[in-house]
């Protein structure tokens, strides 16, 4: 398939691979948003997540070479920063076993708690509550289901190619939206009835 | 059970608007008959609904340049200026005038080295030529070579 044809992003692209700066550029103007988002809600913690947009960028420009269109541009974007925070996320959960074989149980309880919702000033203090509740959830959600609802439900990507980011099938990422939809589904009904939610499925 | 479970995936997958037309007619089908399914789509809704009114944050106005930063550090040719290279070049350098200094303090002479000028400096400095060598210096950049060449209009004795 050749999507250079409907594909303004996947041009660009290709111009990069041939070293044109210009082109980069406008990639990065379009999609630096994108990118910032979704590192931050895969990895649940979004003062990190400017960090890896920015390893993911400089991951783009430097593979944009071996680049070939048979892929739209958004679907090969969002595998290099998939790849790129599941590895993140590896290193880290490897350097928190590593630190918590020092610690005692609090510390460990302490080291082990996610981000909770991100102070922003803007957000009113039912947003910040809403944001707490779909960050929790988030928590609770495998790497794969979290790349899966990021994509679909914030970037607005379709099924196929989600699937094609992750590597996986259109009927696997069904299942992987469908759970983290409903995880989060559970976790704001609790926020806005005051309970605890549950992990089982509605 | 399994059987549910299968019709709130589908559910999903509808909301989105990712059945194909037969599939949607079977869940609109099975959704007029299941009250249940009917309330689950409303919830699933909802959250769906609520996802899109989270705001986006801003990038930081400084990721841009952050980023070709980067890519221009990465780009840099060995042998392109770093502090970590340059820091044994400027003590050469150093201990050439500190001896240059001392040489002209004391007319020109043949006298010897004051104490205060440590051993290994007067070694470097009258070993200029080993110096030169810039594989050993660990110096490729044209820069070096000028500064290099200064050291050389400096006069060093040898």
């Amino acid at each position: 398939m050749d999507v250079l044809a409907d594909d303004d992003d996947a041009r660009l692209l290709v111009a990069v691979g041939r070293g044109d700066k210009a082109a980069f550029s406008a990639l990065f103007d379009r999609h630096q948003a994108g990118v910032v988002r979704f590192c931050g809600r895969f990895v649940n913690n979004t003062a990190r997540a400017e960090e890896l947009a920015q390893d993911v960028f400089i991951k783009l420009y430097k593979s944009a070479g071996r680049y070939s269109p048979d892929a739209k541009f958004k679907t090969f974007l969002y595998r290099v920063a998939t790849n790129h925070c599941l590895n993140e996320l590896r290193r880290f959960d490897e350097k928190r076993q590593q630190e918590a074989k020092g610690m005692t149980g609090d510390e460990q309880d302490a080291a082990l708690d996610v981000e909770v919702a991100p102070d922003s000033p803007e957000l009113s203090l039912e947003g910040k509550q809403l944001e707490a509740a779909v960050t929790a959830a988030m928590a609770q959600m495998s790497a794969r289901e979290r790349a899966a609802f990021t994509m679909c439900r914030f970037e607005g990507m379709a099924y196929r190619d989600i699937a094609q980011a992750l590597e996986s099938t259109e009927s696997a990422v069904k299942s992987l939206i469908h759970r983290a939809t409903v995880t989060v589904m559970k976790h704001v009904e609790a926020w806005q009835q005051g309970v605890s939610p549950t992990r089982s499925l509605a | 059970m399994s059987n549910e479970k299968n019709w709130q995936r589908e559910l999903t997958a509808y909301i989105d608007g990712e059945l194909s037309d037969a599939e949607r007619a079977e869940v609109e089908a099975q959704l007029a008959v299941d009250p249940k399914l009917k309330a689950l789509e409303a919830r699933l809704r909802q959250t769906v609904a609520l996802m899109k009114a989270l705001p986006a944050p801003a990038p930081s106005t400084q990721l841009k340049a952050q980023v070709w930063r980067q890519l221009e550090a990465d780009a840099a040719p060995p042998g392109f200026f770093s502090w970590q290279r340059a820091v044994p070049l400027f003590a050469v350098a150093a201990a050439a005038l500190l001896v240059f200094v001392v040489r002209g303090r004391l007319g020109g002479q043949d006298e010897a080295v004051p104490a205060f000028v440590e051993d290994d400096q007067v070694l470097l400095a009258q070993n200029m030529d080993v110096v030169e060598d810039l594989d050993l210096a660990g110096l490729a950049a044209l820069e070096d070579l000028e500064v290099i060449e200064q050291l050389r209009e400096l006069e060093v004795p040898r």
